[in-house]
């Protein structure tokens, strides 16, 4: 048990006074950012990331995690209030828990969420710590074919196997690898894509491409669906405590969540929509008054948020112990890592053991200082929801174009963050996925890396991938779940059904 | 601008258009490969993912055109981007357009934000009798010195942040 007493000295740097209250301002300002319509954590994270430019590297990712887990709180706040999912991971907690709402349940509605998401996420980080250690032993031995290999896996898994078509997700993700090209290749000093223009050197920055794509992207959207009419939000009325049927409706869902978030989560099998989905079906299954389901039964908000909150815990597995984001979030995670100079994987464990505890024990922080100011707060949280749009897009596109400036003083990079808005509202506007596109931009270098160290080491022999039994088993899955959707139309279309 | 109800759009606009910008951005790719010198010793060089990447483009590009063919009889009862609210659009992408503009004459973050501000508000419905100037004004204040005096980042200067200190 020796990660349960890293674990334990995890939480006593986290439990250092400063480190405490950086937590406590990034659940508020995460809470905050994340509770205004149509912000997912994902965005959360990408703009109050130059907030934490400044601090030391400890307490910047403390905050940061807070930052998240405020995101993913506030959004599901939004989705049970005004209806409107961040994204696609809270669509489950908005069918049941608006109808809550509107049968004046949303205090009920809003503590099993919450509470909910606190018992997910205390459990996947204890199970977070417990599987990480065991990984970074498994990735020591990995060569770079294994690590080529897996993100082979992630860029299948993020952009095909769950998305909504195949070439859509395939076409985003293009677009990110190509993105990904641009700036100066790091074994050979290059310039690729470049068209000597200085500012494109260095390469496109992650933050910038999610701001881009995420922020003025959904403003342009929004504003292009203006016609006057606000949204409707339904008023907290009603006792803000569960009664006791609804803590005996919710503690079996919580747990069956967290059993189906976070193995989908550390699996690098791209975000928590999948579980989140299946923990409603599940739900639906179990309860013993399925004829509630629809109308606002309070399993279908307690099984989802948890399997959400377990997810998000899970795909930190992967991205702590390998390096590796599997999720828009995740990416901006990883993002955030690299401004303060930290690669993760197995060797963060060994350099900076103490940062790393530090990050797993405040999640468990976090997620406890989210109940204990979060749900007293609904009030002051709910308010900020009757901002009118006008201000509240205004407000974002500042503070967007803020956080692009300062993180880079040039009209240029201004300038990039607006072409990216521009594409992310056409992607909308198209229905294509933006996440994949900022996974590609992030894995693609990375993968390109290892690919070249692994022929490197090989003297030119493409075979190496092939001839490793863990490199040939993940690309097999990976061509797998490529191909398996494809195979399915066709077998659909075959037995005379229509797309 | 605003089109009407009977307003049709063919079912093959999209994906046509898609796929040729797919195919421009190969195109382009494989054209800077060629410049890029591979490289020396076992492996394989810089150009080689470029040439990887733009085959990938390529092959997206085609299948985009392979499915604007098929869905050429189509019609579309107006699509997402017809639908779309042009002016106010105009206005959030102008007010982004000028604040760039304004920061390039060096106006500084305040005001160059202040525009964004009332253009966006101005898109959603606000007009400039409204209260979103002093918003607007005050909230791009408060960014400016939350920012550059807690948090120390440097923003662009113009002459109401000199006089901000």
């Amino acid at each position: 048990m020796e990660s349960l007493s890293l674990l334990a000295d995890g939480i006593w740097i986290a439990m250092q006074p400063s480190n405490l209250l950086f937590a406590a301002i990034g659940v508020l300002l995460g809470t905050l950012v994340g509770i205004l319509p149509g912000i997912g954590p994902s965005l959360t994270v990408a703009l109050l990331l130059p907030v934490t430019f400044q601090l030391d590297p400890t307490g910047s990712i403390i905050m940061f995690a807070g930052i998240y887990f405020g995101g993913m709180y506030g959004s599901s706040t939004t989705a049970i209030l005004i209806n409107t999912p961040g994204e696609a991971a809270s669509i489950a907690t908005a069918i049941e828990g608006y109808k809550m709402a509107l049968s004046g349940r949303a205090g009920p509605a809003l503590a099993t969420a919450a509470i909910g998401s606190f018992v997910a996420g205390t459990i996947a980080t204890v199970c977070l710590a417990l599987l990480a250690p065991w990984i970074v032993e498994l990735a020591v031995q990995f060569g770079p074919w294994d690590y080529f290999a897996l993100m082979m896996v992630a860029f299948v898994t993020v952009s095909a196997t769950f998305g909504s078509s195949v070439l859509r997700g395939m076409t985003s993700l293009a677009l990110g690898l190509f993105l990904g090209l641009v700036g100066i290749d790091k074994l050979t000093g290059q310039a690729r894509l470049t068209f000597d223009a200085p500012t494109l050197m260095d390469g496109i920055s992650v933050t910038t491409l999610a701001v881009g794509l995420f922020a003025m992207g959904e403003a342009l959207y929004v504003a292009s669906r203006f016609c006057g009419i606000p949204d409707k939000i339904e008023k907290v009325r009603g006792s803000l405590w569960m009664s006791r049927a609804d803590w005996k409706a919710s503690w079996k869902p919580w747990l069956r969540g967290t059993l189906l978030g976070f193995p989908i989560g550390a699996l690098p099998a791209g975000g928590a929509e999948v579980p989140t989905l299946l923990s409603y079906t599940l739900e639906r299954k179990f309860s013993k008054n399925p004829e509630q389901f629809g109308k606002g039964a309070i399993e279908g908000v307690a099984g989802p948020e948890a399997a959400n909150n377990a997810s998000a815990t899970g795909t930190l597995v992967p991205l702590l112990a390998l390096g590796l984001p599997t999720s828009a979030t995740a990416a901006m995670m990883l993002a955030g890592f690299q401004q303060y100079g930290l690669t993760p994987g197995p060797l963060l464990f060994a350099t900076s053991p103490e940062m790393v505890w530090g990050l797993i024990a405040s999640f468990l922080i976090g997620n406890l200082m989210l109940l204990v100011l979060n749900l007293p707060l609904v009030g002051l949280w709910v308010k900020l929801l009757t901002i009118p749009q006008a201000w509240l897009y205004a407000g974002i596109l500042v503070f967007a174009a803020m956080g692009t400036l300062a993180s880079n003083p040039s009209t240029t990079e201004l300038a990039m963050l607006v072409v990216f808005g521009v594409v992310g509202y056409l992607m909308r506007c198209l229905d294509y996925p933006v996440a994949p596109m900022i996974v590609g931009l992030i894995l693609g270098p990375m993968a390109e890396n290892q690919f070249r160290r692994a022929l490197q080491v090989s003297m030119g022999d493409y075979w190496v991938f092939f001839k490793h039994p863990g490199s040939a088993s993940l690309l097999a899955i990976a061509a797998i779940a490529l191909l398996a959707p494809l195979m399915f139309k066709q077998l659909r279309r075959f037995r005379g059904g229509d797309e | 601008m605003t089109p009407s109800l009977q307003h049709k759009v063919p079912a093959w606009r999209a994906p046509l258009l898609v796929g040729a910008g797919l195919l421009a951005l190969a195109a382009l790719t494989l054209f800077d490969a060629w410049r890029v010198a591979s490289g020396v010793g076992p492996g394989v060089g810089p150009s080689a993912a470029m040439k990887l990447i733009a085959l990938l483009l390529a092959a997206l590009g085609v299948a985009h055109l392979v499915q604007a063919a098929r869905c050429a009889k189509r019609v579309l009862l107006r699509d997402a981007l017809d639908k779309s609210n042009y002016r106010s659009l105009a206005w959030v992408l102008g007010g982004l357009v000028a604040q760039i503009a304004a920061l390039a004459l060096g106006v500084g973050f305040i005001l160059s934000s202040f525009i964004l501000f009332i253009a966006t508000a101005r898109g959603f419905g606000r007009s400039l009798k409204s209260w979103g100037p002093v918003y607007g004004l005050l909230l791009s204040t408060l960014i400016y010195l939350f920012f550059t005096k807690a948090l120390s980042l440097s923003l662009p200067m113009g002459p109401l942040e000199q006089l901000l200190g």
